[in-house]
């Protein structure tokens, strides 16, 4: 869905790019303002046209409200898979011990398995308006607490592998786009096939084997070292956020930080190798695209110098897809990278919602639904907004001049 | 075109690869050659699977929670060494019972506290017994039905009145705790199931604090039975053991620290800490017990090989672990079972009452060949047994009758069953295990494979589901077969023949078993308080089994434990929850 609304939106940009921009015979860009009608005019209209700054709190709003039949939805989706299961295949997710089998009909009616769908599901949902998500058997543990108690470690997987993601994709997209079928695009093209074709489990254990097991414990999985962890439950450490780097930068503790790098590398190298590869292509055909229009003929006419025109006017519209997808990375890592996880004991939300689907722990299932779809539909605003940054025509609250 | 870019990219690339194999020798701690290395001295660090489901000993009832209360909490007694049967005095000193065996008295040992200062007292001993009868969590299948069972001789707390729990156990004096049986009771088998951790003596004061029980009868049913989420005391623990609660966080990892009040002398205590590592992938626990980062890992049994003859791993094999696997025979199977194809004996099926013919559970006895499975299945280390009595058990026979692999015998019985018409017509039917147990699936493999090569009419067919449906399916009747195995939970053999063929039992209900004599013999056994007696009934019970013939019994697992070189003392005792054993008789050192 999202790749071909973002396509459409590249290609309203693009038709008016070259109208919309005055090159400077010093590179910089001057603005004019876009003509009163036009692909960019259509789509301001549509979504973003209100004036002023309540334009951008009803969009905010209006997108914010759309969470709503989204969250419905998706639980609604996933509560009606699960009663594919039998009452007593559900009673026995209660089973922690054989000779509890006998119990099996309380336990069904203690839990209302056997009321008919709506029901249930209407006792789910009244309770989750009431802030209770239910019981995770995973972790043993209310399901809010436990996503609470997951989601650093995951978000911190995440802040540390985006950026390496998305700048290392960029940086060399672009130069392999510029270099089109040069040696060093050749080599790109290569290392993105590879890296595009490994699967994650398999990258994961070789480098744990070679940079934890043979190097004897120089990158080891876990999130801290035994140490490191003391000096972290100490009284003396204040866990802010709970993710280690940041607390331990704001405990100034250089120990626990650099044992929290130290366990970083492996799996954010994992998730990077594979993640890097996408970007850096997509951002390669986006630039190929780009460094094909008009605009860029005419600012290379103005005899600008190359590293201006692909680093100013080529790579800027070129990054509008990239944001599109860099925003479902960080919304797919945030939600849990679940074989990563597993593979470095990084028992984040992705190990969380394994666990939960191995068990059928439903409580757990839901819930990390309603959190993944929330922060699905967040990041998507968030993009939106950040398509305004990108390029200055599209303007949140200005609307068409 | 300008130069520029290709020249950054590549210096970047060159760059990043000369980086990297520039650091990683440098940074190497002896590329994979040597022993492991000696790390976190004073601290025991184990790496297993699963997780602890709950620190309340009135509701823990798996294996990783038992550990962890075993360090935090000590109950009135505890086993003494390696014994199974003789014990020796924690909480308290010493214990006396009556002469008609219908009360235990204890002696409260002075001196003792918990590991937050505060004094052990027999109020605090009674406090916790009475405390884990009032919240006996009988809908979540809680382990205090063990206590139930001898004093008040009844399962769960459903049908009992204050009156009984307060009778049950009283407080004699200031250093004297009684408990009152309704009826004799073996008093070895009560010492037994006060060594678990539902015999976990905690702090009443901090207890009542917390929220829980106030120790008060009005309106005592609002403790009682709770939810998983109502427990008041399932993230926390006080206890007077050698360790005490540090952080616990689910599911990850749970941290022990020092109890500095200890009864036995602080300096006693051999582990500053221990910290328990839960994680599930094998090539990361393998990985952090070569790197020295755990001294202890849980190994499953097809990986085994994977840490023999390793420098600076010692594996101590050959333990006789107390658990059994077997196959049951269901008699009475639904009739709309989708695994009995068509339901009758025309070659396409079995009737719900397969079963039920002595001739066809002898003939499949005789069909299947343990050699084969101790060899392919559990890699040579473990014992066939033919009955649910194993060895470690009192009353344990070593000679006691078992089947053996024999297609001669297996064919006699195959054709005497139902009149013939097995042979004649053969049968068809699904064996059903577990999602993911190999060990499981081979033993299907290895009764299909030899029913069908002693009759080709025979046909038995191998279906994997998960775990949960096959619980449902036990309980529904709807498995022609079942696997599974049991975890005791005292070391007495009334614990293993009761679930195996007492028509109530967990096991023989939903295999349809049934003898009158059986069940005589095992309730008498259970109460008996003359252990002539007990002999020859538990003798008497093994040879039913073998004669009966109400299941497969597989084999009992040979243990093994995977510890760094560093750690001593490891002392095997089968009724020790957790891989680790008594920590506080095991030391870490580099010699």
């Amino acid at each position: 869905m999202w790749s071909g609304w973002q396509s459409v939106l590249h290609d309203q940009v693009e038709s008016v790019a070259g109208a919309s921009l005055d090159i400077a015979s010093d590179g910089r860009k001057v603005k004019r303002p876009p003509p009163a009608s036009g692909g960019l005019l259509t789509f301001s209209k549509g979504l973003w046209y209100k004036g002023g700054a309540l334009g951008l709190r009803a969009y905010i709003v209006r997108r914010v409200l759309l969470l709503i039949p989204v969250l419905v939805g998706v639980t609604l989706f996933i509560f009606g898979i699960t009663m594919l299961f039998s009452p007593l295949e559900r009673a026995t997710l209660y089973v922690t011990n054989i000779r509890q089998l006998d119990n099996l009909p309380a336990v069904i009616e203690k839990y209302g398995l056997d009321r008919p769908f709506v029901i249930q599901y209407g006792t789910w949902l009244g309770q989750v308006l009431r802030g209770n998500l239910g019981w995770s058997q995973v972790i043993s543990m209310r399901v809010g607490e436990a996503l609470i108690r997951s989601i650093p470690a995951t978000l911190e997987l995440a802040i540390f592998a985006v950026p390496i993601i998305i700048l290392t994709g960029i940086f060399f997209g672009t130069r392999a786009a510029a270099h089109k079928d040069k040696p060093f695009d050749h080599a790109t093209r290569v290392v993105a096939i590879m890296g595009w074709s490994l699967p994650s489990f398999w990258l994961g254990l070789i480098l744990l084997m070679i940079f934890y097991g043979y190097f004897r414990g120089l990158l080891p999985p876990g999130r801290l070292s035994i140490t490191a962890g003391i000096l972290v439950d100490s009284a003396g450490f204040i866990r802010y956020t709970h993710l280690n780097t940041i607390d331990a930068i704001l405990n100034l503790n250089g120990t626990v930080l650099l044992d929290a790098l130290r366990h970083l590398i492996l799996p954010v190298a994992t998730i990077s190798v594979i993640n890097v590869a996408f970007i850096m292509r997509l951002m390669r055909s986006s630039m190929l695209e780009s460094l094909g229009k008009g605009y860029i003929l005419t600012a290379r006419a103005k005899g600008l110098a190359e590293r201006v025109v692909v680093n100013k006017h080529a790579r800027r519209n070129a990054l509008i897809p990239v944001i599109t997808v860099s925003g479902y990375l960080f919304a797919g890592l945030a939600s849990g990278a679940v074989i990563t996880e597993s593979i470095f004991s990084f028992q984040g939300i992705g190990w969380f919602a394994w666990q939960a689907a191995v068990r059928l722990d439903i409580a757990s299932v839901l819930g990390f639904a309603l959190f993944s779809a929330f922060l699905f539909v967040i990041i998507n605003l968030i993009v939106d907004i950040l398509y305004t940054r990108v390029d200055p025509r599209v303007r949140l609250g200005q609307g068409v001049q | 075109m300008s130069n520029k870019f290709p020249k950054m990219g590549w210096i970047i690339m060159v760059a990043l690869l000369s980086l990297s194999l520039a650091i990683l020798p440098a940074c190497g701690g002896g590329g994979g050659g040597g022993g492991i290395p000696y790390k976190n001295a004073g601290i025991f660090v184990q790496q297993t699977i699963g997780g602890v489901d709950s620190l309340d000993p009135a509701w823990a009832y798996d294996t990783a929670s038992g550990e962890q209360l075993y360090y935090i909490y000590e109950g009135l007694v505890g086993y003494d060494g390696t014994s199974t049967d003789t014990f020796v005095g924690l909480v308290a000193d010493s214990w006396s019972a009556a002469p008609n065996s219908s009360q235990i008295t204890f002696h409260i040992r002075p001196g003792v506290k918990f590991s937050n200062g505060d004094n052990l007292t027999a109020e605090d001993v009674e406090y916790s017994f009475e405390r884990h009868l009032v919240t006996d969590p009988y809908d979540g299948g809680g382990p205090v039905w063990m206590l139930y069972y001898p004093l008040l001789d009844v399962y769960d707390s459903s049908e009992v009145t204050a009156e009984q729990i307060e009778n049950a156990v009283e407080v004699v004096n200031s250093t004297y705790v009684r408990f009152n049986f309704v009826r004799a009771f073996p008093m070895t088998t009560f010492l037994q199931i006060l060594c678990g951790s539902w015999g976990s003596v905690i702090d009443k004061d901090w207890a009542i604090l917390q929220g829980d029980w106030d120790d008060t009868w009005g309106n005592w049913t609002n403790w009682n039975n709770p939810a998983h989420e109502d427990l008041i005391l399932n993230d926390k623990a006080m206890g007077s053991g050698p360790w005490a609660l540090d952080v616990w966080t689910p599911p990850g990892e749970i941290k022990l620290v020092r109890n500095t009040n200890y009864w036995k002398g602080n300096a006693t205590i051999p582990f500053d800490r221990i910290i328990t590592k839960f994680v599930q992938e094998w090539a990361s626990r393998k990985l952090a017990l070569l790197a020295g980062d755990a001294d202890l890992v849980y190994c499953p049994r097809t990986n085994m090989n994977e840490l023999l003859n390793v420098t600076g791993v010692n594996a101590i094999s050959s333990l006789p672990e107390l658990t059994i696997d077997s196959f049951f025979f269901n008699m009475a199977i639904v009739s709309n079972s989708t695994y009995i194809g068509s339901g009758a004996l025309d070659g396409n099926g079995i009737p719900p009452n397969f079963f039920t013919d002595i001739n066809v559970r002898k003939g499949f006895s005789y069909a299947f060949n343990w050699a084969t499975y101790i060899a392919d299945a559990m890699q040579g280390e473990a014992a066939q047994r033919g009955s649910p009595i194993v060895s470690g058990l009192p009353y344990f026979n070593a000679s006691s009758p078992m089947y053996s692999f024999c297609s001669t015998l297996a064919t006699s019985y195959l054709q005497a069953a139902w009149n013939g018409t097995l042979w004649t017509n053969g049968c068809k039917f699904t064996l059903i295990y577990n999602t993911g147990n190999l060990v499981r699936k081979t033993a299907c493999e290895i009764l299909a494979n030899n029913l069908f090569a002693i009759n080709p009419k025979i046909q038995v067919s191998v279906l994997a589901k998960a775990w949960t449906s096959t619980l449902a399916m036990i309980r529904t009747r709807t498995m022609p077969m079942f696997q599974i195995g049991w975890l005791p939970d005292y070391a007495d053999p009334d614990n293993f023949v009761y679930p195996f063929m007492h028509s109530t039992g967990t096991f023989a209900k939903y295999q349809s078993y049934n003898s009158t004599l059986v069940d005589s013999l095992i309730e008498e056994g259970a109460v008996s308080i003359n252990a002539t007696r007990r002999a020859e009934i538990y003798g008497e019970l093994q040879q039913i089994y073998y004669t009966d013939a109400p299941g497969i019994m597989l084999v009992q697992p040979l243990g093994r434990r995977f510890f760094t070189t560093y750690i001593h003392g490891f002392e095997f005792n089968p009724t020790t929850c957790g891989q680790a054993g008594s920590l506080y008789y095991m030391t870490k050192s580099n010699p």
